[in-house]
């Protein structure tokens, strides 16, 4: 493949796929280094296109995982998600609507799951990606991710169970919304 | 169970996050702009080997990481391990009573002055750091492992004028499954080299606080930026543990900077806060005091830090990261953590300084031949 040829297909496929590697970065260690994650990811997957599989996406975002993890560290990681899961939760953002407590719901339950949990039901619930794609991303069979994902999605209808009653009891109060967080990515 | 719950989960996405939102020309253009700069491999590599990386990017952004960059593996797999090793992580244990009074500003001045009593160590010209890290992998685990195997991985790191480079080892000197940079050199020193220089460390307290707040280039200036305010009192704390962490620092030093601490623990702050955890033996079987940090506000769960010093010394022996699925208070974070919930323990073994690199035959100087591009998987 030519160099010109190279820029066309890896272009075509950043323009494809950019905005959902950063939200699946967002989402798991905060939009305040995805871009950062993000950047560096696509500059591996320039450096790596040969290795490129098509579809790209599983591929792309298990490289967006390993660039997390090595740029930084579980502290800072576990900084930024804070500050992402407070955004989540925070009326006075961009997703004030008359759901809000459901949203505050489920996203409070969501914050209190284990860092695995919290990727497996977002990979399938938020960025679409089946389960075979999924189980790619997390370096896993697909037969391992099914498991992971039947006891994730019980442990978050437990949470969520737990969460309803404090949640609502929370909403007057702006500053007590914010769930604590389970930790950062792993 | 049914999918009523995923379709919950669905519907609840931030907007933010929307993969189908639009990309901000400017972001494309430079992002696409920055990987093209970089060389592209010009032909598919065999699977097991590594992929060439520049290693001064990496090795900057893991500078403030020192010996502990360490790419988390998914893989459970305690079998390298010998009988001498415990399968399941043993939890910090404590010995706090909850009738004793949490007062983390006096137990950190009281380190500080036990410091400041220390012998002066030696400084430079490389410096070495070492540290056990006793992970908790807890990505697939139906494959018949305990959940809480933990997975024991050696960094060593050294950082002179020149250059830098570490490795990660398992225990039986295998590099760790999922670690794609399980060595790296750099011919050249980290970005932020001259600002952590602990021989140009100021000992006065406000002179400290400006130097730790005002590091140049380094991966700790960009996380200050983007996490807010970088001026805040849980900044001077988070850099200054950083550095005691990695520097051998001269006493006069260490002592300031526990004062900081304690001076910037006892503000308060809507972000952290600190518990004072009394005497702990962390899982090494070593005896220190432990303080914690705590994501406000406080409820279920939450997320501890705990930091474990020397009592005799007041230097950072160690660092452990904590789920706790409890209720997390002051007084039941001593008691309430179950140990599946652990992460990551963090034991510094080493920081000092040696007088060369290990792969330069001399003092740090520049290799007779131009470094090899590294590897990467």
């Amino acid at each position: 493949m030519d160099d010109e040829s190279a820029r066309e297909r890896f272009t075509a496929v950043y323009d494809a796929c950019r905005t959902r590697v950063w939200s699946y970065v967002a989402a798991q260690a905060g939009g305040q280094i995805a871009d950062e994650v993000v950047s560096e990811t696509f500059t591996v997957a320039w450096r790596r296109l040969p290795d490129m599989p098509d579809p790209p996406l599983p591929w792309l975002l298990g490289v967006a995982r390993n660039v997390l993890r090595e740029s930084f560290r579980a502290g800072a990681r576990r900084d930024a998600l804070v500050a992402e899961l407070r955004s989540w939760t925070d009326p006075a953002g961009t997703d004030v609507a008359e759901s809000v407590a459901e949203r505050l719901t489920v996203l409070g339950a969501l914050a209190t799951l284990s860092p695995a949990d919290r990727e497996v039901l977002t990979l399938i619930a938020w960025h679409g990606l089946t389960m075979r794609e999924a189980a790619k991303v997390v370096g896993s069979t697909s037969g391992a991710l099914r498991v992971r994902l039947h006891r994730a999605r019980r442990r978050f209808e437990q949470a969520l169970s737990a969460t309803q009653d404090h949640t609502v009891e929370n909403h007057t109060h702006p500053a007590g919304r914010m769930p604590a967080i389970t930790g950062e990515t792993r | 169970m049914n999918s009523d719950v995923m379709d919950r989960l669905a519907n609840a996405r931030p907007s933010h996050l929307d993969p189908g939102q639009l990309l901000d020309p400017a972001t494309r253009d430079r992002e696409l702009a920055t990987a093209f700069a970089s060389p592209r491999a010009v032909r598919p590599r065999r699977r097991w080997r590594f992929l060439t990386l520049a290693v001064g990017g990496p090795l900057a952004a893991t500078a403030t990481a020192a010996a502990v960059a360490i790419a988390a593996t998914a893989v459970p797999q305690p079998a390298h391990l010998g009988p001498g090793h415990p399968r399941l992580i043993a939890a910090l244990t404590y010995d706090r009573s909850p009738a004793r009074s949490p007062d983390v500003a006096a137990v950190l001045r009281g380190l500080a002055a036990r410091a400041a009593a220390q012998p002066a160590p030696a400084l430079g010209p490389v410096e070495y750091v070492k540290a056990v890290i006793w992970g908790l992998p807890i990505g697939d685990v139906p494959r018949g492992l305990d959940y809480r195997a933990h997975d024991l991985r050696i960094a060593q790191e050294w950082r002179g004028p020149r250059s830098a480079g570490f490795t990660i080892r398992r225990p039986d000197g295998q590099a760790p499954s999922g670690v794609p940079f399980p060595a790296q050199r750099a011919p050249t020193p980290p970005a932020d080299w001259a600002w952590r220089n602990p021989a140009t460390l100021p000992s006065g307290r406000a002179a400290l606080q400006r130097r730790l707040l005002a590091p140049p280039g380094s991966a700790v200036e960009r996380l200050s930026r983007l996490l807010g305010n970088p001026r805040s009192y849980p900044t001077v704390v988070r850099v200054a543990l950083t550095l005691m962490e990695t520097e051998p620092l001269p006493p006069d030093v260490r002592a300031s900077m526990l004062r900081l601490m304690a001076t910037a623990m006892a503000r308060p702050s809507a972000q952290v806060s600190y518990l004072d955890l009394g005497a702990v033996t962390d899982r090494a079987g070593r005896q220190g005091v432990a303080i914690a940090s705590l994501s406000r506000p406080v409820s279920a769960p939450g997320a501890l830090v705990v930091y474990v010093f020397d009592r005799h010394t007041g230097a950072l022996v160690g660092q452990e990261d904590a789920h706790c699925r409890a209720l997390v208070t002051a007084w039941t974070a001593t008691r309430d953590c179950s140990p599946g919930d652990y992460v990551e323990y963090l034991q510094i073994k080493a920081v000092h300084t040696v007088p060369h690199l290990p792969w330069v035959a001399g003092p740090d100087v520049p290799a007779a031949r131009p470094p090899q591009p590294p590897k990467h998987s």
